[in-house]
């Protein structure tokens, strides 16, 4: 805790040795004047669901005070009492249950006393270092950012609300890891406070457990409120005869959430928020981290024994462990992460499936006294077969579970995990995401690390004004870790910390975070107008001219300058800073703005070419170049995606374009470029496929139209184009008529190439309207459904004369065989066989609801006229490596 | 099979025009032996099919018959395979090197060295030599034109190459050098109506002159698309009702972006202006051709002197556009300036 070290050093040559002989004293009068504040007042550790509200004393101090002193009455008998308890009575029934100036009062008489203590601690530790002086320089070489940590609740910098969500997810451990009841609503009663503040005061904490369980006699009573703690809500509802609804626990006792995930960038103190808050649960803390070997194997065997057992013979505590930069863990298949899930799935259904035995936690719980390993042990052992084995003592309550669970190789999570990482989005922790409840770190209130940053000069005697650290905080970007880390550093060349030290970047390098930011953050800051009075904070305006006579000039630019060099995909940002410079660019009515910003942005692909783009002096130029013409005070940007639609887009079509050419056959290749395909062939092509059928039976066709058909239909051939049967994707006109129609489809499907976004011609209109007689008006024909149907036919059907005619050459056969093959495919894709006979007739039946044509059924028998005396039997063709070859039936004869 | 198939010339005295190209070619081919050769010509110009005629020519009309052999190998450093189409008879092998993207010098190191190095078994019927026809020269890269400079040298008694490309602008200097060129003009209106008169002919259908006119007008010198464009339109509406002919939808959809440079000139409307650039680059339709087509549809409805400021622009910016390598920039940064010099004009006025 901070208040320990908080202590004023230049007042260290008063306290000398010879106070040591008062310690006692004071330290009794503190404990008990502690005592009945703490108990009375404060609420040291705001904790649970009950309302409470943040008292800043002058000093800076915070504390909580609940709201509702339902409970403060019974607690006051509880405790021994002195004067104030009578005010409070008094005043029971009120919000605050006193008055507020009267609260402040016993705030700053706290403070007093605290201070006392302080004083007395800082003298216990000075003598302590007088002693021995190597102790003394050892903690000088101490980091100062450790020296600093925050040891207690109150000292954390981080979002007060999210600490106790935090906490209380700890707490609901208690159950399953130290065998007690949980509180309804968690109130921790006065007495853990404190243990909590004796602890701050050096003095050794007793063992947690014991807390847990006083807390629990105490509370046990008392209660009526739900608990609304967390951000879920229990998917089982308790039906056992639990004295109180419990919406966070599983029926064996353990919290649904099994692990948690804090988030959040460097230095917002996640780490220490973790240690803080396991002690303050009074668990054992166990940290792996990245420094360890932590792949694969290493990590399961280190995690299993975490959970499993405690951390040593000595300690009675328990391990909660944390998992640190778990973004950065490696192994095999994403080996530790699946890990955790795993226990998270298996304890989740151990939980679910085991009934809590009331009668042995009673028992326990009345015990009250479970100091050692075994005893509290025993406690969770009906919902923990893994801890069967130590316990030997206990065996009547191993019989009760032995029944249950045997053949489980995994083992159930009974300890909380924590997981720390600075990006939640790392593709290995998806998984683990779904799984845990996530906390976001944010950047803590920058008058609250100001305040602490000021207590740290104060007592290492470093002299630095508000505006100075403040700067120190933007520079960092609020960065807890990399604040105290500078200030040591400029400690260690001067006393005097003033803003020419952190201007001069030359002289000390300090702050400046050198990571990088999100793309996101860039592009933002990039179409952001600069705040005039943020830089007055940092600089006088004079000095601002004076240190920056290059570039642009003031403080942000540079500091942009840093951003965008320190950003390494150019290429992204860049795409970033054309799709939404156009939405952000203001009062541009001469276009100047957008034509110079696009200048820039064809000087900056120019550069890119010539790889010129990737170095570092040259990177920023670019963007700060567009910084300076468009910004707006709430820019909008989103994430550049039509590069990559755009992308997409022209691979789908040059896929199209080689499946076209990959068909075609090689005199095509040689007639028709690539490159000019989409520009001038297939437009006129598409025409030619879409030549005007008459929409009926072929056998009526004159012999004009017959020769039509058989030259499309030869084309078709030659090119490898077929039409394929699909099922309508229920769009545009066809949706409401019958969905499930099946439309046929251009297979390579080149007319695709056509269709252009927001052309005001709708073609689908045309084709819906399409009639033999309106055809001239139309630029471009599409074929509709039954003409393309015709068009198959007419290819089925012209196939096998020309099988005939060509079936000599081997080129051919081989090419008739992948056909056949496709046709295989197609049959299992579709379900829908496109071989002649059979696929027809359910094609013909949805015609028949859907349009006019009854010649469908005429067609098939046509098809078998037309073909006149060459009457084919397919057998159903499976698959085989086989050799095939057209029979006539005549040979079988 | 499609008209441009079926009525193409199959050897140099069947070309419809430029008959003294035809007569050189013939020359040159009974001497015996011919240097490099370096056809360019604009699109549709019958390149092509004038260098398939060399081949005919040359060995006879077993050259037609083709295969397609799709070719992977080894990138030699990297593992990375590159494929890559080849079409080939017993006397030539064709090749696109553009097709393996940023890696077409390793298809020039490797795939023609290969060829090239292996001189042909004795044999009167395969000639003195293989032809490699490189397609796109101009879409090489500098790095694989330089890796052609040497192979075209030292290969030169076992492998002639001719290379095939629109424009020799981006043909490095030494290639031209080392290669005959022969241009190929795209032919005269006069000459693809004559052609389509032929065709229509043996088809036997009435060509209205009309109609042959405007199509020819259309087609700025690109016969193939001439022939498409006739044989679709014979297709659609036979007998020939109208002799307008359709723009192609591209086209259509740039006509569509010039006027919404002209409706209004802002940041808004030019990132509705962006998503339809989008869109064409999607199709793939070049940039380059985009510029031409923008520029050309603004000098419409433009005045003398705006012009002048079109052309300029639309030029500096393709050429910006050829040394960069994101064109939706260039493309943007042309129609804005153009925006931008328009809505100054309107004010003055």
């Amino acid at each position: 805790m901070l208040g320990v070290k908080r202590n004023l050093y230049s007042e260290e040559e008063e306290i000398n040795n010879d106070k040591d002989n008062n310690n006692d004293n004071i330290k009794k009068k503190f404990k008990k004047d502690n005592n009945n504040n703490n108990a009375i007042i404060i609420e040291k550790k705001p904790k649970s669901n009950i309302k409470y509200i943040n008292i800043t004393s002058f000093s800076g101090h915070r504390v909580s005070k609940k709201l509702n002193l339902n409970n403060v009455n019974k607690k006051i008998t509880n405790e021994s009492n002195s004067g104030i308890n009578d005010s409070i009575k008094k005043s029971y029934g009120d919000l605050l249950g006193k008055p507020f100036d009267e609260i402040l009062k016993e705030l700053e008489d706290f403070e007093a006393i605290k201070y006392k203590a302080r004083l007395l601690q800082e003298s216990e530790k000075k003598s302590e270092i007088n002693n021995s002086n190597n102790v003394n320089q050892v903690k000088d070489n101490q980091l100062w950012v450790d020296k600093y940590s925050p040891s207690s609740f109150h000292d954390l910098l981080s979002d007060d609300s999210m600490n106790i969500e935090i906490l209380k997810w700890l707490k609901l451990w208690d159950c399953v890891v130290f065998g007690k009841d949980i509180p309804k609503d968690l109130v921790m009663p006065s007495s853990v406070a404190t243990s909590q503040l004796s602890s701050n005061l050096g003095i050794s904490t007793n063992s947690a457990n014991r807390y847990h369980s006083q807390l629990n006699n105490q509370l046990n009573n008392q209660f009526k409120s739900k608990s609304t703690i967390g951000t879920q809500s229990s998917t089982q509802p308790q039906s056992n005869s639990h004295h109180h609804q419990q919406y966070f626990l599983q029926e064996d006792g353990s919290p649904i959430v099994k692990v948690i995930l804090l988030t959040g960038g460097p230095g917002l103190g996640k780490t220490t928020l973790a240690h803080v808050l396991a002690k303050a649960a009074g668990y054992n803390t166990v940290e792996i981290n990245a420094s360890e070997d932590r792949s694969g194997e290493a990590f399961e065997s280190k995690l299993l024994s975490t959970i499993e057992n405690n951390s040593s013979v000595f300690s009675n505590k328990h391990n909660c462990l944390i998992i640190d930069e778990i973004d950065g863990i490696s192994g095999r298949d994403n080996g530790p992460i699946e890990l955790i899930c795993k226990l998270i799935d298996n304890s989740l259904k151990a939980g679910a499936s085991k009934k809590t035995n009331n009668t042995t936690k009673k028992n326990t719980n009345s015990n009250n006294n479970n100091n050692g390993d075994e005893e509290s042990e025993s406690d969770n052992d009906d919902e923990d077969e893994f801890y069967s084995n130590d316990n030997e003592g206990t065996a009547a309550n191993k019989k009760k579970t032995s029944t249950k669970s045997k053949k489980k190789k995994l083992t159930r999570l009974l300890r909380p995990i924590i997981c720390i990482c600075n990006d939640q989005y790392v593709p290995s922790l998806r998984k683990l995401r779904q799984k845990a409840t996530v906390f976001n770190f944010s950047a803590p209130k920058k008058q609250q690390l100001l305040s602490r940053l000021k207590e740290i000069c104060l007592h290492e005697n470093l002299t630095a004004n508000d505006s100075t650290l403040g700067s120190l905080i933007d520079m960092t970007g609020s960065d807890i870790r990399a604040c105290i880390n500078s200030l040591q550093f400029i400690k260690s060349k001067t006393s005097v910390l003033n803003s020419d030290l952190l201007k001069n970047k030359s002289n000390i390098v300090i702050g400046q975070k050198d990571i990088e930011k999100g793309l996101f953050e860039i592009w933002n800051l990039l179409f952001k107008n600069p705040s005039t009075n943020k830089s007055s904070s940092m600089y006088s305006a004079s000095q601002t001219l004076l240190n920056n006579k290059n570039i642009g000039g003031s403080q942000e630019y540079q500091q942009l300058n840093l951003i965008v060099e320190s950003c390494n995909q150019v290429d992204k940002l860049m795409d970033g800073v054309h799709e939404n410079f156009l939405t952000n660019i203001t009062a541009d009515y001469s276009l100047d703005k957008t034509v110079d910003c696009l200048d820039w942005m064809v000087f900056s692909d120019v550069l890119q070419n010539h790889h010129i783009g990737h170095d570092e002096k040259y990177k920023s130029i670019v963007p700060l170049a567009i910084h300076h013409r468009c910004t707006t005070y709430t820019p909008k940007v989103v994430m550049p995606h039509s590069e990559y639609d755009n992308y997409i887009k022209k691979k789908s079509t040059s896929t199209i374009k080689d499946s076209f050419f990959s068909d075609a056959p090689a005199q095509v290749h040689s007639s028709i470029k690539k490159s000019y395909f989409t520009v001038d062939f297939v437009y006129p092509f598409i025409d030619i496929l879409s030549l005007p059928i008459r929409v009926s039976n072929t056998q009526l066709y004159s012999i004009k139209e017959k020769n039509n058909l058989n030259s499309l239909v030869e084309i078709m051939k030659y090119y490898h184009i077929t039409y394929k049967l699909e099922k309508s994707t229920a769009n545009q006109y066809q949706s409401k008529d019958n969905k499930d129609k099946m439309q046929y489809k251009l297979e390579p499907p080149i007319d695709q190439l056509l269709t252009f976004q927001n052309q005001p011609q709708n073609k689908y209109d045309q084709q819906k309207s399409f009639d033999k007689s309106s055809i001239p008006p139309i630029r471009h024909i599409r074929l509709s459904n039954d003409q393309k149907q015709i068009i198959t036919i007419a290819l089925q059907q012209y196939k096998p004369i020309k099988k005939i005619q060509t079936v000599d050459t081997h080129k051919e056969k081989e090419k008739e065989k992948e056909k056949e093959k496709e046709k295989e495919k197609e049959k299992a894709s579709f379900k829908q066989p496109v071989t002649p006979a059979k696929p027809l007739a359910p094609q013909v039946l949805k015609d028949f609801f859907g349009r006019v044509i009854q010649t469908s059924p005429e067609q098939k028998r046509a098809t078998s006229e037309n073909k006149g005396p060459h009457i084919k039997y397919k057998f159903q063709e499976g698959f085989t490596n086989a050799i095939k070859k057209p029979v006539s039936v005549k040979d079988f004869l | 099979m499609l008209w441009i198939d079926k009525y193409k010339p199959s050897s140099l005295d069947k070309m419809d025009y430029h008959k003294d190209i035809s007569a050189n070619l013939k020359n040159m081919i009974k001497s015996g032996d011919f240097p490099h050769l370096l056809v360019y010509g604009p699109s549709g110009a019958g390149k092509k099919t004038r260098i398939l005629a060399i081949l005919q020519e040359i060995y006879g009309v077993n050259v037609n018959k083709l295969k397609i052999d799709h070719r992977t190998f080894k990138h030699p450093t990297s593992s990375k395979s590159i494929q890559i189409t080849t079409i080939s008879s017993h006397y030539h092998i064709e090749i696109s090197p553009g097709e393996a993207g940023s890696y077409d010098r390793v298809v020039i190191q490797t795939i023609i060295k290969e060829i090239a190095q292996s001189p042909p078994i004795e044999n009167a019927d395969l000639g003195p030599f293989k032809i490699v026809i490189l397609n796109e020269v101009d879409k090489l890269s500098k790095d694989a034109q330089h890796a052609l400079r040497r192979t075209m040298e030292k290969y030169a008694t076992f492998c002639r190459l001719i290379l095939c490309c629109d424009s020799t602008a981006k043909v490095i200097d030494p290639i031209k050098s080392r290669c005959l060129g022969i241009r190929i003009p795209a032919p005269t209106n006069e000459e693809i109506e004559k052609v389509l008169s032929k065709v229509a002919q043996s088809e036997k259908f009435e060509l209205p002159s009309k109609l042959s006119q405007n199509i020819a007008n259309q087609c700025n010198g690109n016969l193939r698309y001439a022939l498409l464009l006739l044989e679709s339109q014979k297709a659609k509406q036979y007998p020939f009702q109208s002799s307008e002919i359709p723009l192609l939808d591209w086209e259509n959809y740039i006509s569509q972006i010039v006027n919404d440079i002209f409706q209004e000139q802002s940041p808004a409307k030019l990132l509705v202006i962006r998503a339809k650039l989008y869109e064409l680059l999607g199709h793939c339709i070049p940039p380059d051709l985009i510029f031409k087509t923008i520029c050309l549809e603004l000098f419409k409805k433009l005045d003398q002197d705006l012009k002048f400021e079109a052309i300029h622009w639309a030029s500096y910016y393709q050429h910006k556009s050829q040394l960069g390598s994101k064109p939706i920039f260039h493309l943007e940064a042309f129609i804005a300036k153009f925006m931008s010099i328009y809505k100054n004009r309107l004010q003055k006025n």
